[in-house]
C-alpha cells in the first residue's frame, strides 16, 4: 500500500513545502541579461552593495563592466569641478573673498570615451568669505561642507542637489582644524579629510556629527595629494608614492600595482566615474601664459587576493582655465 | 489625405488595426513590412494579444503629441503624458509587466522600454532590503548561508 501524505501523524515533520508548492518561475530571472542590466543600471547606485547580497547572479549582474558601459549611455555620473580664482585674492581689500566657479565633466557626444568640461550651475557658497571651503564631499544627494565658521562655532552645512538649498547639518563634535584639509571624501554616511600638517585623516559622521581619525602614510608632497573613494576603497595619491589605496581588513596603506608612469604627474583631483577613476591635473598652457590645461587619465581598478591593480588609459585634455584658477574639489555625482 | 492603417496580429492570432504613425513608433515594424513585402498583416510571434492592446494603448497616446500642431508640445501636455505613463504603469501586475518589458525590448519603442525599466527599477528594487527585492522579484536565495554573511559584511556599510 502506498504512504498516503495526507495520513500525517502529529510527530511526522510537515513535508517540505517546496513538494507541495514549486516555486513559481521568477520574472525577472527568466530576462535576456541585458534587459536585466537595462533595469538594474536605473536603480540609484547606492543600493548596489544590497543588490549584491540577493543573488550571485544579481552579483554578476551590478559587478560587470556592463553596468558602468550602460550607465555611461545613460549619462549617470557627473564629476563637479571646483576651481577658485586666486586672482579675486590678491585683487580685494578682504583677501578671504574668493570667486568660485564649477565645471562638469561631460561626455562628448558620439565619442562615448572622450570628456570635456562644461561650466556648471554657480553653487554659492553660504559664507563665501570663509578663507578655505575646508572639507567639501557628497554624501548621498547632498554636498556638505565642513569647517567654515559661524561665531566660534565650527559649522556644517549641506547643499541639497534635488532641491538646489543649503541647510544646517549637525555641529561636528570635534574641532579639528577643517581648514586644513586638502581633500575630503564621503565613505559609509561619513566624510573623510585629509589634514596636512597633522598627516592623519579625520572624519565626520554626517547622520550624528561623531568624529574620528587615523593616520595617513608619512608623505613629503602633502601639497599635491590626491583622496577619493571608488568601489567602497579609500585611495589616496601622492606624487613620491603614486597612487595608494588603505586596507581596511590589515589596516594599512597599500601601493596599487601597475601605474609606475603616473607618478610623474602631479595630482589635483580624483573622482571615480563610470567605475574607474579619473585622476585630474594641471599643465602649463603651450601657447599663452595666461592658461594652464587641466588634463585627465581614467584608471581601471582591479582588485585581487594579491591587492589593487590599475590601468591607466591616454591622458587627455579635457579643457584650459585662467592661470589664477586652483582647483578647490572634485566631486563625483550619482543618480 | 488619406492615413494608411496598418495591420498587426498577436501571437494568440488577435488583429489589431492601427495608423501608421502609431505602428511606426516602434523601429521593428518597418522592417517587418519591408520584410512582409506591405502584405496586409503584421505576425508579431513574440507579442500576445492582451500585451499587444497595451502596446497600442501606450503608442496612441503617445502619438498624439509626437506629431501635434507645430510640432512643439508645450509643458503642460508633457506632464499630462508623465501622469498618465505613472497611472498606466499603476494599473499594471508583475506579470503584465515584464512581459510588457519584452515586447517593448522586440518592438524596439525605446520610450516604453525606458518606462518600463525605471518602474521595475522604483517599484520592486530600490529602497528595498535584501529580502524584500528577492520577495518582489521572486528570487531564490542561492547564497550559502557562510556566503551570504560575507558578502553582507563586504557590503555591510550600506546596511546601516
Amino acid at each position: 500500500m502506498m504512504p498516503s501524505l495526507a495520513a500525517s501523524n502529529a510527530d511526522d515533520p510537515p513535508p517540505p513545502r517546496a513538494f507541495n508548492q514549486p516555486p513559481l518561475p521568477s520574472l525577472f530571472s527568466s530576462l535576456p541579461i541585458d534587459i536585466a542590466w537595462n533595469i538594474l543600471v536605473r536603480v540609484p547606485k547606492r543600493y548596489r552593495p544590497i543588490l549584491a547580497c540577493v543573488s550571485k547572479k544579481f552579483c554578476y549582474l551590478v559587478r560587470s563592466p556592463e553596468i558602468h558601459r550602460i550607465r555611461s549611455l545613460l549619462g549617470k555620473d557627473s564629476l563637479y569641478i571646483c576651481f577658485s580664482d586666486q586672482n579675486t585674492r590678491r585683487n580685494t581689500l578682504n583677501w578671504f573673498y574668493l570667486h568660485r566657479y564649477w565645471f562638469t565633466l561631460r561626455r562628448i557626444e558620439n565619442y562615448p570615451t572622450e570628456n570635456q568640461l562644461a561650466a556648471a550651475a554657480n553653487l554659492v557658497f553660504p559664507y563665501d568669505y570663509d578663507p578655505n571651503p575646508s572639507a567639501i564631499a557628497i554624501v548621498g544627494d547632498k554636498i556638505f561642507v565642513i569647517g567654515g565658521f559661524r561665531g566660534d562655532e565650527i559649522q556644517a552645512e549641506s547643499f541639497d542637489l534635488k532641491t538646489q538649498t543649503w541647510e544646517q547639518a549637525r555641529d561636528p563634535e570635534y574641532k579639528w582644524p577643517w581648514d586644513h584639509s586638502k581633500s575630503a571624501v564621503s565613505l559609509d554616511k561619513k566624510v573623510y579629510a585629509l589634514l596636512s600638517h597633522e598627516q592623519i585623516a579625520v572624519q565626520y559622521d554626517t547622520r550624528d556629527g561623531s568624529c574620528g581619525s587615523f593616520e595617513l602614510p608619512k608623505g613629503d608632497d602633502w601639497c599635491e595629494a590626491g583622496v577619493c573613494v571608488a568601489e567602497n576603497v579609500l585611495y589616496v595619491y601622492y606624487a613620491r608614492f603614486g597612487l595608494m589605496w588603505f586596507d581596511s581588513e590589515l589596516m594599512l596603506w597599500r601601493v596599487v600595482n601597475g601605474l609606475s608612469d603616473l607618478k610623474k604627474i602631479r595630482c589635483v583631483g580624483m573622482a571615480e566615474y563610470y567605475g574607474k577613476m579619473a585622476v585630474l591635473w594641471e599643465e602649463s598652457s603651450g601657447d599663452s601664459g595666461e592658461r594652464k590645461e587641466i588634463w585627465c587619465r581614467m584608471i581601471a581598478l582591479g582588485r585581487s587576493e594579491v591587492g589593487i591593480h590599475g590601468t591607466a588609459e591616454t591622458a587627455q585634455l579635457l579643457g584650459s582655465v585662467l592661470l589664477g584658477y586652483r582647483m578647490e574639489c572634485c566631486l563625483s555625482v550619482s543618480d | 489625405m488619406s492615413k494608411k492603417n496598418i495591420v498587426l496580429k498577436s501571437s494568440n492570432g488577435i488583429i489589431f488595426e492601427v495608423e501608421e504613425a502609431v505602428a511606426l513608433q516602434s523601429e521593428t515594424i518597418p522592417y517587418m513590412i519591408e520584410d512582409d513585402c506591405a502584405n496586409d498583416t503584421i505576425p508579431l510571434a513574440n507579442v500576445t494579444g492582451d500585451i499587444l492592446a497595451l502596446v497600442i494603448e501606450y503608442c496612441k497616446k503617445h502619438v498624439v503629441v509626437a506629431d501635434g500642431d507645430g510640432g512643439g508640445s508645450s509643458s503642460s501636455s508633457q506632464e499630462d503624458l508623465k501622469n498618465w505613463d505613472a497611472q498606466f504603469m499603476n494599473d499594471l501586475d508583475q506579470s503584465k509587466i515584464f512581459n510588457l518589458l519584452l515586447a517593448a525590448d522586440f518592438l524596439n519603442i525605446k520610450t516604453l522600454f525606458d518606462l518600463t525599466c525605471q518602474f521595475v527599477a522604483d517599484t520592486m528594487i530600490k529602497g528595498k532590503s535584501v529580502e524584500e527585492v528577492r520577495r518582489t522579484l521572486n528570487i531564490e536565495k542561492d547564497y550559502t548561508s557562510e556566503e551570504e554573511a560575507k558578502a553582507r559584511q563586504e557590503n555591510e556599510w550600506a546596511f546601516k
